[in-house]
């Protein structure tokens, strides 16, 4: 039943998206053809220094990068809309009487959507990398800090596979697995606290959005209490491509920030067990709900 | 297999202090049209809803064919909810895909013809149709099931009296014999020739239960006469109080 399930909510992923990857990338195309062409900017050289077309050109330049933040944005807002208004409306309104009368399970329900919405918002971050790309790519501003990212992500991992064993591309994969578990929990989180404010027989929006404060809290509490290991790579990253622009990297340096990690098999497991954890308090409360407490009136 | 399709038992719904049904005792057998009658906030809707998922009752048990509501019973169970509930979006056939995989007991054929007849093609998007023509599409979903209970939640409400002799001789002749019809209305006069039983539905409590030969034998009267008696509110007339 989840594959029926799925191939309908699929449908409504295509529907809401069929403009809006296409449009982000076809805008992506005109931004570099304005910027090759109108500006006749080389790949080669700087994107401002190299325009010919003087102020005319950096106007252009700079629109296309507003363009590319303005993609962003308007992606990341209709992916997370999208996530929110397929469980509210799709389960909770209208819609509902039809998928509360299907012959399935709640959890089948939660799972459904659940699963569009991680694979909607894992296409719009491809979809917004590859709109940066190729805007971007080839220009000397955009390569220079590409290098410097790429050659600082490599010695970080390198670093890591030595230290902890099992190669660069298993720490990668791990990172990419803690990375989609993290999306899994934080649509659960909303599907909770959506849940949550459906208990109200008033004002079950702002209830959902007390519901979601509270659950935070204690959230960042249990994150806080150690570091997680994204926003120390994150950190990582960025210090070590600074110490490259700023003329090459000093070795101890990021050597030491590495040591501090310690095995990152272990920290990065630990994490994606505390998310599991989390994500699955949050379904069995959002399947209660749906499955004892549903009343759609 | 159970004898009666629905048993209700002290069945209590409450919104909050408010309550919609008060203690419900409703045995439905196999087989017959039963007409849910009672004027607006009877709990008419609220039965239904309880019946098919959409509400957790408060108090009380609620079966379908002898089993507690899930997916099981919800298998058995064609609903026509009071609202249009699909997306705007899709096409006629999306709807008709969706209905053949989730139900094992939807007759492709049956549906495409009613289709044909209400001038709905396959390709036809849901959003270009006027809302009579929803509503009969919806119909013409929901009576394409060969379900054990059709619970049809005001099916001529707020229609023109073409459109209501349509709906009910689409309900009559597509409706799965061996199965039960439940109708909720407080439009009587319209479908008390097809009824076989009728309950009424008062303050959210059974006030009668019985076959409609028997009621109009006992009472000397019609249904429909026998309903406005006996929810009759007098009016105010005017004059000092």
């Amino acid at each position: 039943m989840l594959r029926k399930l799925l191939k309908y909510d699929f449908k409504f992923v295509g529907k809401q998206f069929a403009i809006v990857w296409p449009a982000a990338l076809a805008l992506a195309v005109i931004a570099r053809l304005s910027l090759v062409f109108l500006v006749r900017a080389d790949p080669k050289d700087h994107i401002y220094y190299g325009a010919q077309g003087g102020q005319f050109a950096a106007v252009l330049a700079w629109a296309a990068m507003l363009v590319l933040v303005g993609v962003l944005l308007a992606m990341s807002v209709i992916t997370l809309l999208f996530a929110i208004q397929r469980f509210y409306k799709g389960l909770l309104g209208d819609e509902g009487y039809l998928m509360h009368t299907l012959p399935v399970r709640p959890r089948q329900l939660i799972l459904s959507k659940l699963i569009c919405a991680e694979v909607a918002t894992v296409v719009s971050v491809l979809v917004a990398l590859a709109a940066i790309g190729i805007i971007l790519w080839g220009f000397r501003e955009f390569m220079d800090f590409w290098y410097a990212l790429e050659n600082s992500f490599l010695i970080l991992f390198r670093e890591l596979a030595e230290q902890s064993g099992g190669g660069v591309w298993l720490c990668v994969a791990e990172l990419l697995v803690l990375l989609l578990m993290s999306g899994l929990r934080a649509y659960l989180h909303l599907y909770t606290a959506i849940a949550i404010g459906h208990l109200f027989q008033k004002h079950r929006v702002a209830m959902s959005f007390a519901a979601y404060v509270v659950i935070r809290a204690p959230l960042s509490f249990i994150v806080g209490t150690r570091r997680g290991i994204v926003p120390d790579l994150v950190f990582n990253v960025g210090i070590i491509s600074a110490a490259d622009a700023m003329g090459g990297i000093d070795g101890s340096l990021s050597y030491e920030i590495i040591g501090s990690a310690g095995n990152f098999h272990a920290a990065i497991w630990t994490q994606i067990g505390v998310i599991l954890v989390l994500s699955a308090v949050f379904f069995l409360v959002t399947n209660y709900i749906l499955r004892r407490r549903l009343n759609l009136e | 297999m159970d004898e009666n399709i629905v048993t209700c038992a002290g069945l209590v719904k409450a919104y909050g202090p408010k309550r919609a049904l008060a203690g419900v005792d409703l045995e439905l057998g196999r087989g017959k049209i039963v007409g849910l009658l009672g004027p607006n906030g009877s709990g008419k809707t609220t039965l239904i809803k309880l019946l098919c998922g959409l509400l957790r009752p408060t108090a009380g048990t609620v079966l379908v064919d002898g089993k507690p509501v899930g997916p099981e019973t919800k298998a058995l169970v064609s609903y026509l909810p009071d609202r249009m509930y699909f997306a705007d979006w899709m096409k006629a056939e999306d709807l008709l895909k969706l209905f053949a995989d989730f139900y094992a007991d939807f007759d492709w054929h049956k549906c495409t013809a009613m289709c044909d007849r209400l001038g709905v093609g396959p390709k036809d998007r849901i959003k270009t149709m006027s809302k009579g023509t929803k509503e009969k599409l919806q119909l013409a979903l929901v009576m394409s099931r060969k379900a054990q209970l059709y619970l049809l939640d005001e099916p001529i409400a707020g229609v023109d009296p073409a459109a209501r002799d349509f709906i009910l001789n689409t309900i009559i002749n597509n409706y799965n014999e061996a199965g039960t019809v439940v109708i909720s209305t407080h439009l009587i006069g319209d479908i008390e020739q097809v009824l076989d039983e009728a309950v009424f539905l008062k303050e959210g409590q059974v006030v009668l239960h019985d076959a409609v030969d028997a009621i109009r034998e006992r009472e000397g009267k019609s249904v429909d006469a026998l309903f406005r008696e006996t929810f009759r509110t007098a009016a105010w007339e005017g004059g000092t109080i």
